[in-house]
């Protein structure tokens, strides 16, 4: 064997040992729990996923499964009552309204008050109530739209209205590394109105206090 | 780091998915019907008149009602309301009526939904249906998903929409392309903008129950809705889902004594 090959044969066996360093410091870095910190106080961002299955975004006007998508920003904080459970006081807002191309702009503010059970070293579970705040704020004037037989004149809202709507949350609380956690909400809006729906809420959040 | 962080987390949070909005049939509107419930009284014999099976427009129109009484931020509900014989004039409640040589060009123009109204709101209204046979829009040349959605569109004029952008809302002026009677989210954000939904001031999630008794305690409104809606919510919450997680938990430990206690 000459030494070209031996050259060759260390050269693979270094670049075959970098990447195995690499994968094993992205498995150590993706392992739960490593060293969960306590904290109080978390700020995160998230993707909130609204109506679900109840509105259609396709020409045939199927229902969507996923609904509208928000992006929320999300301040926490916990109030450790038990060992076992603390209570968890969460704020969830689209920071700036989030605009249509005609400008109607929508607010999506959602405050919850969950009870949280520390299940494992990584894993909690909650459940709790909340309150949706949705705002839809409009910029007043008109536009041509077609109407069938031409078009018409149509005009956009000139004010601001919003609703309000109960819901419960369940969800899974997963801590990924050190102070930061992954959460999974299923809200159920208007619980025990033919008016229910159905949304998701993904945020990934890290702890600051 | 963790400014290029917090800057990641706040671009994402005004990226706009949205690309649409409602509009409204005047610019007079500053709200939706002043009232709770909305019904449409049906002429049914200028219906079957003009060939047009009752039970047909009756059943379009019962769809188009639940339709938009899934609408879900939105307060008002709409209903079928009694057989008149009143004309196509505005009227409260509004009229469903069947009309033939009105709706003439260009002859696609399946129905007509308007409203008059005063101190920006709508006080009246009424749809007409084509009820010319010589037509191609004439409402019996279309399946029943379909008369329900121009049934429910034309409620959504006698409400106080106007037409939307996309082809998917139902206020689209177009259904040509629809298989499906479904709101977009275009559609609910325009009745939520009219009429919109206050579960803090209502009653129990929608059932009217909480309101419904302090009506007849007068100086008793609000507050105790408010009250139990939130210990009714927090109840079911937390009984519904304690005992479900101390069995959970009770197994757990079970199967894995050495798991990690708090």
């Amino acid at each position: 064997m000459n030494l070209i090959a031996i050259l060759i044969r260390i050269g693979k066996v270094v670049v075959f040992m970098k990447i195995s360093f690499k994968i094993l410091l992205l498995v150590l870095f993706f392992i739960p729990g490593m060293a969960r910190a306590e904290k109080r106080l978390y700020l995160g961002a998230g993707a909130a996923s609204y109506n679900m299955g109840k509105v259609t975004s396709s020409s045939d006007a199927s229902t969507s499964l996923m609904g509208e998508l928000y992006l929320p920003l999300t301040l926490s904080y916990l109030f450790p009552v038990k060992p076992t459970w603390s209570l968890e006081a969460s704020l969830s807002m689209t920071p700036l309204s989030v605009k249509t191309t005609d400008s109607i702009a929508k607010t999506f503010v959602m405050g919850s008050l969950t009870q949280v059970f520390k299940k494992s070293f990584f894993w909690d579970l909650k459940s709790g109530v909340g309150l949706l705040n949705y705002s839809i704020t409009g910029p007043g004037g008109s536009i041509q739209r077609s109407n069938g037989t031409g078009t018409a004149t149509f005009y956009y809202p000139g004010s601001s209205t919003s609703s309000k709507s109960l819901f419960l949350d369940f969800g899974v609380v997963y801590h990924w590394v050190r102070d930061i956690r992954i959460d999974f909400d299923a809200l159920i809006l208007s619980p025990i109105s033919t008016r229910r729906s159905f949304s998701t809420l993904l945020t990934i959040s890290k702890g600051i206090l | 780091m963790k400014i290029q962080t917090a800057i990641l987390f706040f671009g994402l949070s005004v990226i706009s998915p949205h690309s649409l909005a409602f509009t409204l049939g005047s610019s007079s509107l500053i709200a939706g019907w002043n009232t709770e419930t909305l019904t449409f009284d049906v002429n049914e014999s200028s219906c079957t008149g003009l060939g047009i099976s009752a039970a047909n427009l009756n059943a379009a129109i019962d769809s188009a009602v639940e339709l938009w009484n899934k609408a879900p931020t939105s307060s008002i509900k709409l209903a079928r309301g009694a057989v008149v014989s009143t004309g196509a004039a505005y009227s409260n409640p509004p009229v469903i009526v069947c009309n033939s040589g009105v709706i003439t060009s260009p002859d696609f123009v399946v129905a007509q939904g308007t409203w008059s109204g005063s101190g920006g709101r709508p006080t009246a209204g009424y749809i007409q249906v084509n009820g010319d046979s010589t037509k191609q829009a004439y409402f019996n040349n279309f399946s029943n998903t379909q008369a329900a959605i121009v049934i429910a569109h034309e409620m959504g004029h006698v409400l106080g929409l106007g037409h939307a952008e996309k082809e998917y809302a139902l206020m689209y002026y177009d259904i040509s392309s629809k298989t499906s009677l479904n709101l977009s989210q275009d559609d609910v954000d325009g009745i939520t903008w009219l009429n919109p939904r206050n579960e803090l001031k209502s009653g129990m999630m929608g059932c009217a129950t909480v309101r419904d008794i302090s009506r007849n305690n007068p100086g008793h409104q609000g507050t105790p809705g408010i009250i139990v809606n939130w210990m009714a919510l927090w109840a079911l919450a937390f009984t519904s889902t304690r005992r479900g997680f101390h069995r959970v938990l009770a197994h757990l430990r079970k199967k894995l004594p050495l798991s990690p206690r708090f």
